[in-house]
């Protein structure tokens, strides 16, 4: 019992990891940039997918996962410079302007791509099951939690302990004293952007090696990733963590014990935080 | 207000004026709607419905019965409300005499319907599933040479039980109409065959993540024979990936009903796949089916369709593509009953659709039967590697098999139950008599 | 310019005469019109209602509402539970719709009018996924994803207006409804009432401080533009005889936005407009090519960048315009 509970914990750990590294691109684009990029999901497949083309050339994972996440860097490049600039500071035209790009990408990855389900396959290093109190489990989830660690303390050390993050801190908390003083906003919000993109796409590899890459999957990734940020607080990167550890341990926990229940327990995080802290676990009121 | 008023009207008619008055349209072309999902997760089985209707209206020359024939795209989008609006949209608009489609499951229960009001025009189903809308709902213009999800898997579970001797399955499957179709077809033939559990984890479309209904699984493998994959597309995917990475293949033999090794997935399971059975009326590698399976005629007809298909279009041909092209020559064969007439004998031309002879299907003969539904063979078939390439082959087939099953001689009593859901019928066999449930087919009840 | 006297005619006979020629064409769209096309101007009125329902939210609360989809869902499964599963006669489901549509927001309301644009539109967002889910997989209610089949024609006092038998009737239907649906709607926007309502999208606190009720004002109104919506879900769910998931989701609701700000926001005629081009545009791009949704969305992407006040605000600042008022006598 003890043990079976164990790996459900386990279980809900990796996907938590795994969600995080979904998430925090859109956590990262909205903390510092107050624009919900609603294209998010779009982007994270349209990582996977250039990924698995680069992975079916050349047959090496590092290189696909660089390139899904640099060509979806390149992508968020185009859509900050080219089309967001025009609408910089206006909320919901921002808003509404990624919802038309939902449309427009999700048609073009079907027209390049076709509508199979498609995979890609783990890299040698990690194609095999660790065995884990007598059973096996796969190490490719238990590297997830490395990623993930290693992206979350990556990117606070970034915004924190650098001065390109103190940059980007002045510039949210104040965009014009912030401009008096020298620093380049637009420069800096290009740059958050394309490492919310960057993110976006390095998951879409992750996450099509775990799991499938298909046509839909956009929604789910956008899904989850709104209800992590939602549960753990919009604005805050703490929180996506904290979000995804509960989202991953409610839906492991929550698929064992109740499955009948499956398709409440997506949102289920989301209602209780709705209900009970409505600016999520760290956010600022 | 008033001002709104002159600009509102001034819209709606430079709108409507642009569509208002039909196109002028020739009076001796055939039009046929063609109807599917083009965008959308379901793109690909549109895209194969009319890929093969293409392929057949080529083979015809571009003319049914000496009358050049138009095809009208439309997509769907997997909608129900969609479906019906373009429908009407093609129908209104286009004048079309028939319809071949819808392909995804809501979109046949919405069509079978909306159809009551066009009882003349003709109607012919391609990929569609659910089975009632050839049973509880169905319509004299609609007609369906597909398939349904029991049809294909009620011998699936008796194989399982009487030639594998696999009397206990958990399924993991997708928790909406089309896989419960194919579980009660299992059941029931599961049951029939002397089966003893059968357990039922439903999941949500989309899930992803199986990790926590595999660990499930493996605290009970021990008192089961078999996993069976009730799940398609990217969920199937995901699903046998991660059931290899948990190790549950030493534990538990695994097999899919009828979508979860469909062609299209094969290449993206890869070789692991080798060896797995499911339950289909169609295989892709009908070729290599063991020696007397087929009579030549029937192995060369395939070939042929194959080879054309691969021809055109550089791909095996997946389920939806013969379907769209046999929909298309059964359409062929009954204007050609009523000498091309489709304007005035629209009695006749539904009467020939049920009555026409289609035996030279490429996916092997059938039939339709008084409902509308084919009546064909359904296979066990098993995933092989023949040149290279992984495909579904044929290792048991069942003949003339009609949707109703076995319950053929008691269609009134089947239908009289409840139709497939979640709950119907219960993997506890013993249940299946209880409360009206319904007896099994020789009308002997367990106990 | 020419002053009243010498004008051939008067202002005020232009602009009756001007009235009885828009009447006219309108009221007798059925006769030049080919069934297609009648088919169609039903569609866009009815959802011209829907469409209407966002507007009111986005330009006179400021609050981009993705939850309208959801109420007219609600109302429609309403309808098609009541009518199919419990056998409730009409026009007792009609009424229940809009209710349930109404009571859905004033639950809502409560959680969301607090909020600023941005978590509003997020947590609508989350509502109309909920509602997809629970539509999905309540399937002893709703049917699950076959969604709600047979729903009945149309009969109200005794007359039937079936949308397939009798689409001219269907049609006049539809657009008495309508018409009372845009007179009430601009009825309402310049009442005291519509006037605060207006107010709180500018500064909420002033108006706080000035005493009025902003969460009561702004919640009402939520709660009006849901009844709206839930009025365009019975009329579409009975023109299509069907409702199921898929209608209440991701299609329908970019279908909305992109009408909304195509037709221009903040234009009373904005939401009729852009439902027109909408369509128009589907239908005819549809036959040209399969990827059209990338043509639709990059029109979308141009109107939000160029043409924010979509084609009405583009329209109203022109000479021409000013020009055609002036000579209906409508200045």
């Amino acid at each position: 019992m003890l043990t079976y509970n164990f790996f459900i914990f386990l279980n809900g750990i990796t996907d938590a990891a795994r969600l995080f590294i979904i998430a925090i691109g859109l956590t990262l684009i909205f903390s510092l940039m107050r624009i919900v990029n609603l294209a998010h999901g779009v982007l994270y497949l349209a990582g996977g997918y250039i990924g698995l083309s680069v992975m079916q050339y050349s047959g090496s994972y590092l290189l696909a996962l660089a390139a899904g996440a640099l060509g979806v860097m390149i992508i968020g490049f185009l859509i900050e410079r080219g089309l967001l600039i025009w609408v910089r500071g206006q909320d919901l035209p921002e808003t509404l302007l990624t919802l038309a790009l939902i449309v427009i990408f999700q048609d073009t990855l079907l027209a390049i791509w076709g509508g199979y389900p498609k995979s890609i396959p783990k890299p040698a290093l990690l194609d095999f099951s660790a065995n884990i109190l007598g059973l096996p489990y796969p190490a490719m989830r238990l590297f997830t939690i490395v990623l993930a660690v290693f992206i979350g303390l990556g990117l606070w050390f970034l915004i924190e302990k650098t001065n390109i993050g103190a940059a980007i801190r002045a510039g949210v908390d104040d965009r014009e004293t912030a401009s008096a003083l020298g620093l380049n906003i637009p420069v800096i919000f290009t740059f958050v952007f394309c490492i919310g993109a960057f993110l976006a796409g390095f998951a879409g590899v992750i996450g099509a090696t775990l799991t499938s890459l298909a046509p839909g999957l956009d929604s789910q990734a956008l899904l989850f990733a709104l209800v992590v940020i939602i549960v753990g607080g919009l604005g805050s990167l703490v929180g996506s963590a904290f979000g995804a550890v509960i989202v991953g341990l409610i839906l492991n926990f929550g698929r064992s014990y109740l499955p009948e229940f499956a398709f409440l327990l997506t949102f289920l995080p989301m209602l209780l935080i709705i209900g009970f802290r409505p600016q999520g676990l760290f956010g600022k009121r | 207000m008033k001002t709104l008023k002159m600009i509102l009207t001034g819209f709606l008619i430079a709108g409507l004026l642009a569509i208002g008055p039909s196109a002028a349209t020739a009076a001796e072309e055939i039009r046929i709607g063609v109807a599917g999902p083009h965008t959308g997760f379901a793109a690909e089985f549109g895209a194969a419905e009319y890929k093969g209707v293409v392929l057949a209206l080529e083979e015809l020359g571009g003319k049914i019965a000496d009358r050049p024939v138009k095809l009208i795209k439309s997509d769907t989008g997997c909608d129900g409300s969609k479906a019906v609006s373009k429908f009407r949209d093609t129908l209104l608009r286009d004048k079309v005499h028939a319809f071949i489609g819808p392909v995804c499951g809501n979109e046949g229960m919405a069509i079978v319907d909306w159809a009551k009001d066009y009882p003349d025009l003709p109607i012919i189903i391609a990929y569609s599933a659910p089975e009632d809308v050839t049973m509880r709902k169905r319509q004299y213009n609609v007609v369906r040479p597909g398939w349904t999800g029991t049809q294909t898997n009620y011998y699936l579970g008796e194989y399982v039980v009487k030639e594998l001797g696999w009397k206990r399955i958990i399924m993991i499957g997708q928790d909406y109409s089309f896989p419960w179709g194919q579980a009660h077809g299992f059941i029931r033939g599961f049951c029939r065959a002397g089966g003893e559990k059968f357990l039922k984890i439903w999941h949500p479309p989309n899930t992803e993540d199986y990790s926590s209904y595999l660990l499930k699984v493996r605290s009970i493998a021990k008192d089961y024979d078999a996993l069976a994959m009730n799940t398609a597309g990217s969920d199937a995917v995901a699903l046998f990936k991660q059931f290899f990475e948990f190790g549950l293949d030493k534990q538990l033999k695994l097999f899919g009903f009828t979508n979860a090794l469909d062609s299209t997935s094969l290449e993206t399971l890869g070789p692991k796949a080798i060896g797995l059975i499911s339950g289909m009326h169609y295989v892709e590698g009908l070729e290599y089916a063991p020696k007397g399976m087929f009579t030549q005629e029937v192995i060369d007809r395939w070939l042929r369709f194959k080879k054309a298909y691969m021809k055109k279009y550089d791909e095996v041909p997946p389920c939806g593509a013969e379907q769209g092209y046999v929909c298309l020559m059964l359409y062929n064969k009954a204007v050609l009953a009523v000498n091309g007439d489709i304007e005035n004998k629209k009695r006749e031309l539904l009467g020939a659709l049920h009555a026409a002879d289609m035996s030279d299907a490429p996916r092997g003969p059938f039939k339709l039967d008084e409902y509308g539904h084919a009546t064909q063979n359904v296979y066990t078939r098993q995933v092989q590697k023949h040149d290279g390439r992984l495909v579904n082959v044929p290792i048991k087939a069942y003949r003339d098999i009609s949707q109703f099953t076995a319950y053929e001689h008691m269609k009134d009593e089947y239908m009289a139950q409840p139709p497939s859901s979640r709950d119907y019928p219960p993997g506890d066999c013993e249940k299946l008599c209880e409360n009206g449930l319904g007896p099994y087919p020789d009308g002997h009840c367990p106990k | 310019m020419a002053t009243p006297n010498e004008q051939t005619l008067s202002k005020k006979t232009r602009r009756i005469l001007f009235h009885l020629v828009v009447g006219l064409l309108v009221a007798t769209v059925p006769l030049w019109i080919s069934r297609f096309g009648l088919a169609l101007s039903t569609q866009i009125m009815y959802l011209g209602i829907l469409v209407m329902s966002f507007t009111f939210m986005a330009s006179h609360g400021g609050l981009l509402s993705l939850a309208q989809v959801s109420f007219f869902g609600i109302a429609g499964y309403t309808l098609g539970i009541l009518t199919v599963k419990a056998g409730m006669p009409l026009p007792y489901p009609y009424l229940l719709g809009i209710l349930m549509a109404a009571v859905a927001a004033a639950i809502l309301g409560l959680i969301t009018i607090r909020v600023t644009a941005i978590p509003f539109l997020m947590m609508t967002l989350a509502f109309g996924e909920i509602t997809y889910g629970t539509a999905r997989h309540w399937s002893s209610l709703t049917n699950g994803d076959n969604g709600i089949n047979d729903i009945p024609d149309l009969v109200l006092f005794g007359a039937s207006f079936s949308a397939a038998k009798e689409p001219i009737r269907f049609y006049y239907l539809v657009l008495v409804v309508f018409i009372f649906c845009f007179w009430l709607l601009n009825k309402i926007n310049r009442s005291p009432f519509g006037l605060a309502h207006q107010a709180t999208k500018q500064s909420a606190t002033r108006l706080e401080a000035l005493g009025y009720p902003v969460f009561a004002i702004k919640y009402f109104a939520f709660i009006i533009s849901a009844a709206y919506a839930g009025i365009a879900g019975l009329l579409g769910s009975t023109f299509e005889g069907t409702i199921n998931p898929d209608s209440i989701w991701f299609g329908t609701i970019m279908f909305m936005l992109i009408a909304a700000i195509l037709g221009g926001v903040n234009s009373p005629v904005g939401p009729l407009v852009g439902v027109t081009i909408s369509i128009v545009l589907e239908k005819f791009i549809e036959p040209l090519t399969d990827h059209y949704r990338i043509v639709i969305g990059v029109v979308f992407l141009f109107s939000i960048l160029l043409a924010r006040q979509g084609i009405m605000g583009f329209i109203e600042k022109t000479r021409l315009y000013r020009r055609a008022l002036r000579v209906c006598g409508l200045d």
